[in-house]
């Protein structure tokens, strides 16, 4: 499983990309001794059939490398599983003025909603950490919604947080490096489009909801990926390029082009989504979803201009 | 003649003075905002609040005798509903229901003992009669049951949602309009009884379960105690009681709002108690458990000011706590990765022809390259001046232009290298104990390894 260089690599020495097949097998060993003693309930059969999908079609792909086109289809198959199991978007949460929507439109929403997530996770992981510390920031965040309002699931959020702290201490290890691969970035992918679909849910209770924008906050959770991955698609479209070409337009590898180091660019992109987060958290009461979401576009705008330019 | 007669007055003064122990209470139920029943087993009592506010009482004996199975109940202990002049009382556990109508308790039900939802609640609904979830058979249930006036059977009706699939034992239930709120229950099996702590609604038109969050944790989970908590419907709110506790809970689901209050009037009060208008009633057995007396306390002057005030369900004092632990944990990591990175070795790979990071590389001699593989085979990272002077001694050139040599190649070296990384790579020392003897050493923040091309 070692991780060629190339020209388009981080990274200059050998490594391994087995980081997210260790991630798995932690996931599943704490995950069943948990469960075997009863303090955690993750009883979504579909869920587990679809992350375990991702992390094998993620594990194939690191050994053999899978076209795209295989991999898309295996992906939409795998969200098909999770969005019939009977996790999906069933409101805007008054986003555009929308609140119910109808199923169809629902299960469509949701399906492009979980192929985003995955990709746009797979597409960072291009810089030591920043895949895992922003799944971190993901999982700390929808793992204090729960623990008010889905109590039996809550640990799994320790879990996979310390499971992901574990993996950084190999992937900040300059001289042996581990990655988390595409098993790690489709896993991570899959289980927070999962969370993403369950806090989008309207019949679960969100405890935020007084405080902010259910459609805002998992974007916020989720903000460097999903700007990145717009931005990415925008800039491949216009060029007219494929949107799935491979190539180092992402913000990140900006960064480092700018002489920023690996570990140093993973920090900053982080603490500027926390910052984004905070933001809109204090200012959503005052001023509400749209001015929310403008300010945050001029915010960004700035800090590209100042930082990424 | 004597003895017989003596045994007479001792029976007749046996009869006169004896007393009669209650065992049983009556069961209060109530009829409307004013009124309330008071069954017994051989009649029942319509007890009414006039307009001073005084009770009244007018009891008939059953124009026919209760039903057998009903006889050899405590009928204090059974559930009733009622709908205006008629009131339907629940056998424990289910399937079997009575009717009061036109002064006549009487079975209308062609089923048995279900005996699989003790504990469960009775209530009514669009005048059509439910039971939901309880305690049975070893384990507990979330079923819900209809009764079916046509057939007289109970129908199993089918519920969608986010059902409490391991059931409901001992819970607390609310009914206010469509929604049954359920919480504070347990799930019971054969070997355990665990808490479920969240909190539940049913939507009565289209039988569709929600969870509405995480319950306080003010709310005791020990099962053994809650069999002894008192639970009152009042209006919009569930009063709740403890035994040998001041305290009582006032509970507004839809208010998402717990509120505590103190008194000592409160104590006493049985599980048979209702409460009509502003009243809270209820019979209490005298000392010598030889008879009751009704007691009606206003509830307004007991619920004038809480002690304290909690959210019954996602508890924000909870969520903030974590909120400060998970801030405090992605700062200690932010933190921790960036003092790793800033006090670390810096890693520096050398090859045969550069020295690169991840992100930047600059090209060696051949010399520097022999330097500085003299430097990473050497344990302490330290090259005595002799050793890499050798390496510059030429026979055609003098000793002074080797030095030179040698010393032009180690500030390039160190030239170069900080250009591009901005650090210094190479130090120069001597011996402490002869300064004569020099040597160089790599810079302490750096670690070079040496990579095989």
């Amino acid at each position: 499983m070692l991780d060629p260089v190339n020209e388009r690599s981080s990274h200059k020495t050998q490594a391994t990309r087995s980081g997210g097949l260790a991630l798995f097998l932690t996931i599943c060993i704490c995950y069943a001794l948990a469960s075997s003693v009863g303090i955690l309930k993750v009883p979504y059969g579909p869920v587990a059939i679809g992350v375990t999908l991702m992390a094998l079609l993620g594990f194939v792909d690191d050994l053999f490398s899978i076209r795209y086109r295989e991999k898309f289809f295996l992906q939409l198959f795998a969200g098909l599983i999770i969005v019939q199991g009977g996790w999906s978007i069933d409101s805007f949460h008054g986003v555009f003025g929308v609140f119910e929507i109808p199923e169809w439109f629902g299960f469509l929403i949701s399906m492009f909603v979980f192929i985003v997530v995955i990709n746009a996770l797979n597409l960072i992981d291009g810089l030591d950490g920043l895949a895992s510390l922003v799944s971190i920031k993901f999982f700390l965040i929808v793992g204090g919604l729960l623990l008010v309002s889905e109590r039996e699931m809550f640990l799994f959020f320790p879990i996979i947080i310390g499971a992901l702290i574990g993996f950084l201490g190999h992937n900040f290890n300059a001289s042996k490096k581990v990655f988390l691969g595409d098993t790690g970035s489709l896993l991570l992918g899959s289980i927070i489009a999962f969370f993403i679909l369950f806090v989008l849910d309207s019949s679960n209770s969100i405890i935020t909801d007084p405080y902010i924008s259910r459609p805002l906050l998992m974007v916020l959770a989720l903000f460097y990926p999903l700007l990145d991955t717009l931005r990415a698609v925008a800039l491949r479209s216009f060029k007219g390029q494929s949107p799935f070409v491979a190539d180092r337009v992402h913000l990140h590898h900006r960064l480092v082009d700018k002489g920023y180091e690996h570990w140093a660019a993973t920090i900053l992109i982080l603490c500027l989504s926390v910052f984004f987060l905070i933001i809109n958290f204090i200012l959503y009461a005052k001023i509400g979803l749209t001015l929310c979401v403008l300010t945050t576009v001029v915010l960004c705008l700035i800090l590209y201009k100042f930082l990424f330019k | 003649m004597i003895l017989f007669f003596r045994f007479l007055v001792l029976l007749f003064c046996f009869l006169s003075f004896s007393q009669e122990l209650v065992t049983e209470l009556p069961l209060l139920v109530k009829k409307d905002s004013i009124s309330f029943y008071s069954f017994s087993k051989k009649g029942v009592s319509v007890f009414s609040f006039n307009d001073k506010g005084k009770l009244t009482e007018d009891y008939k004996g059953y124009d026919k005798p209760i039903p057998r199975s009903l006889e050899s109940l405590d009928l204090s202990g059974v559930d009733a509903v009622s709908n205006g002049d008629i009131v339907y009382f629940i056998y424990p556990g289910g399937g079997i229901l009575y009717r009061f109508k036109n002064n006549v308790i009487e079975r209308i039900d062609e089923s048995f003992a279900h005996r699989n939802q003790l504990s469960g609640k009775f209530f009514m609904y669009n005048k059509n009669l439910y039971l939901l979830g309880g305690y049975g058979y070893w384990e507990s249930n979330s079923y819900l049951t209809k009764f079916n006036f046509q057939s007289g059977s109970w129908d199993l009706v089918s519920v969608s949602g986010q059902t409490p699939k391991k059931g409901i034992n001992q819970g607390s239930y609310l009914q206010k309009d469509n929604v049954l709120y359920v919480f504070n229950f347990y799930e019971t099996s054969a070997t355990s009884s665990i808490y479920n702590s969240n909190m539940y609604e049913l939507n009565l038109d289209d039988f569709r379960w929600s969870k509405k969050g995480v319950i306080n944790s003010i709310f005791d989970n020990e099962i053994e105690k809650a069999y002894s908590y008192i639970k009152l419907s009042f209006s919009e709110s569930l009063i709740v009681t403890f035994p040998k506790s001041f305290e009582f809970q006032l509970i507004t689901p839809n208010k998402n709002l717990v509120e505590i209050y103190k008194t000592e009037q409160l104590n006493q009060f049985t599980e048979n108690s209702i409460i009509v208008g502003d009243n809270l009633i209820y019979n209490t057995l005298n000392a010598e458990n030889s008879g009751f007396s009704m007691v009606v306390k206003t509830l307004s002057e007991l619920l004038s000011s809480p002690s304290k005030k909690e959210l019954l369900y996602n508890d924000v004092v909870v969520f903030n706590i974590y909120l400060i632990v998970a801030g405090s944990i992605l700062l200690i990591l932010l933190l921790t990765v960036f003092v790793y990175f800033k006090t670390s070795h810096k890693a520096f790979y050398l090859s045969s022809d550069s020295i690169y990071t991840e992100e930047k590389s600059i090209p060696i001699t051949k010399n520097e390259t022999y330097f500085l593989k003299l430097l990473t085979n050497s344990r302490s990272d330290l090259v005595e001046n002799t050793l890499i002077l050798n390496h510059f001694k030429n026979d055609s050139i003098s000793l002074d232009a080797s030095i030179k040599r040698k010393n032009n190649m180690i500030s390039s070296l160190n030239k170069k290298f900080f250009g591009r990384f901005d650090i210094i790579l190479i130090t120069k020392g001597s011996d402490p104990k002869d300064s004569r003897q020099v040597y160089y050493t790599l810079s302490p923040s750096i670690k070079l390894i040496s990579k095989k091309t």
